[in-house]
């Protein structure tokens, strides 16, 4: 996340908290509800139900508004507001007794297309996304929030619950096994396999 | 070692979590392992090859979820899941704030009077609702909005606004019910023009103040700056013209202006038919009393204990009963900042003679 959509969100955050002002909280619904609702989509698997619950996270930012500026980082709770709600439905829907986010199959939402360079071609997404498939549900979504998402490791951390040290452990895990997926089919990297350096 | 080492700094570059000097470790370590030099560049390429684009166009997606918001169908439960990412409290910050502006300063009473509203046990729903091109607020809540051409509208509370879906084509043009501050933007070519049960207000940007409840006698309309042209609805050929700082008052009243009532006026004894007045200022304040709402300033500017009530009522969301007819006329004068309900109550008492009963959303006033 740019410095610049930091600070856009920290404005509109006081815009809302001290005027009330609708169109500040527009603005915060145009800046994060896309990345919020592919972050419920991942937990919850439903277009339909996600948008609610991103729906349901702004209505709750609306009725506590006048206490916002008690919020130091409004995109660590909206996204804690979203994972709350997103598991709290899965509790309440699938009857799972006790659900911890690693017990969740979760939803590969990245995206790797890329038409400027064309480096990326169809094959090789497709490798990516088979690599992305495969990891650990808290893999997968800690990678979401930190390359989607552009949240920063301390924030995920937070959103999570989890520290810092393991947001940084599993995005190797992550960064290594695409990376492995991804040798195979650039063509500078064919047929170089040079066993690593001791 | 050194193979994981470079995928964690990699990881920290990726990230946008690298120091200067951790970028310059990983160059360096890249330098002599030239293989891994080769994974961690189609990574990077990987990682910024950035896709899924947020939808452009958000109406449709917005004015559903504002559907939601308004009418109640969201979930309701109470905000356990909400979590406690309080702001420690420390010195600095608040300094920062109050350094912030003048407005800050004055806003930072907005907070303090809705903390101690909830805490006076008042209900506190305050969700304008808004569908198509209609904003309202209920009663103890006020919102502020920007129109299409960028004039600013702050909103009292009780109130609404609406305006059609081509405003902003030949001429700009509003409805209102209740109390609200404009700033309009300036444009010559296209007037605004607000419309009032009594009366519509024409201008070419200006700051004014026009207040207009269904359930008050009258319709005032303060000039701050700038100037507007008034129309009566009851003889559209009486025209008057605003110049700033003056307020204009008409009686909601009309029957004393139309052609088949009798030479005798029927307005109410106490408010006169149609007075021109200066917009007031109170002492210490620098802006007018008129527009001390927008600043989140409760105001009774000489006003009877019935206008209070209605006041009252509107501002905190309750309902204000008053038992003894000879309470109803003494007047009260004064301003309230950052005042819950029972702070106001006993101020008022204090300078009156009567006692007052809170209960839950009910206030009962009697001698």
């Amino acid at each position: 996340m740019h410095m610049e959509k930091r600070e856009l969100i920290a404005q509109l955050q006081r815009k809302v908290a001290l005027c009330d002002d609708m169109t500040a909280y527009r603005g915060l619904y145009d800046t994060l509800h896309h990345e919020l609702f592919l972050f419920s989509y991942s937990i919850i698997k439903s277009r339909e139900v996600a948008e609610e619950i991103v729906s349901d996270v702004f209505i709750k930012l609306w009725r506590i508004r006048n206490e916002l500026l008690a919020i130091e980082n409004l995109t660590v709770f909206l996204y804690t507001i979203a994972k709350n709600l997103s598991i709290n439905h899965i509790t309440r829907n699938y009857k799972y007794p006790k659900v911890s986010l690693d017990a969740i199959e979760v939803e590969n939402v990245a995206n790797f297309d890329n038409g400027e360079e064309l480096f990326i071609t169809a094959e090789l997404a497709k490798r990516i996304q088979n690599a992305i498939d495969t990891l650990p549900s808290q893999c997968k979504i800690i990678f979401q929030l930190v390359r989607e998402s552009g949240l920063k490791h301390k924030e995920v951390a937070a959103i999570l619950n989890i520290s810092e040290f393991t947001v940084r452990n599993q995005l190797v895990i992550a960064v290594k096994k695409i990376a492995a997926s991804a040798q195979l089919s650039i063509p500078a990297v064919r047929g170089k396999t040079h066993p690593p350096t001791a | 070692m050194d193979n994981e080492k470079i995928w964690q700094l990699l990881v920290l570059k990726l990230s946008g979590e690298a120091s200067i000097r951790e970028l310059d470790e990983l160059d360096h370590l890249l330098q002599q392992h030239p293989d891994l030099a080769l994974h961690a560049a189609s990574m990077e390429s990987i990682w910024k090859s950035k896709g899924t684009p947020a939808p452009a166009d958000t109406d449709h997606l917005f004015n559903r979820h504002l559907q939601r918001l308004s009418d109640g169908t969201a979930d309701n439960t109470p905000f356990q899941e909400i979590p406690d990412l309080r702001r420690k409290k420390s010195g600095t910050k608040i300094i920062f704030f109050i350094a912030a502006s003048m407005a800050a300063a004055a806003i930072i009473a907005v907070i303090i009077f809705n903390t101690l509203s909830v805490n006076g046990g008042l209900s506190k729903s305050a969700v304008p609702a808004v569908t198509g091109n209609f904003v309202s607020t209920k009663n103890g809540s006020k919102s502020k909005l920007q129109l299409p051409d960028g004039t600013q509208v702050w909103l009292n509370s009780g109130s609404n606004i609406s305006y059609e879906n081509d405003f902003g084509g030949a001429t700009r043009q509003v409805k209102l019910t209740g109390e609200a501050f404009f700033d309009v933007v300036k444009d010559p070519a296209r007037p605004f023009i607000i419309h009032t049960a009594t009366l519509d207000i024409k201008v070419l940007g200006t700051a004014f103040n026009v207040r207009s409840y269904p359930e008050e006698k009258v319709t005032e309309t303060a000039l701050i700056r700038g100037a507007v042209e008034i129309t009566l609805k009851a003889s559209t050929d009486k025209k008057i013209v605003l110049k700033p700082n003056e307020k204009l008052v008409v009686s909601n009243d009309s029957s004393w202006l139309q052609k088949d009532s009798s030479r005798t006026v029927k307005a109410p004894k106490k408010a006169a038919v149609m007075t021109l007045t200066q917009v007031h200022h109170l002492d210490k304040d620098t802006i007018a009393t008129e527009m001390l709402w927008t600043k989140n300033k409760l105001v009774f500017d000489g006003e009877t204990l019935s206008e209070v009530a209605l006041k009252l009522e509107r501002w905190y969301g309750v309902q204000v009963i008053i038992k003894g007819e000879e309470l109803k006329n003494i007047e009260y004068t004064g301003v309230f900042s950052d005042d819950n309900l029972t702070e106001v109550l006993y101020a008022l008492q204090l300078s009156g003679n009567f006692k007052y009963v809170i209960r839950r959303n009910e206030v009962i006033i009697k001698p």
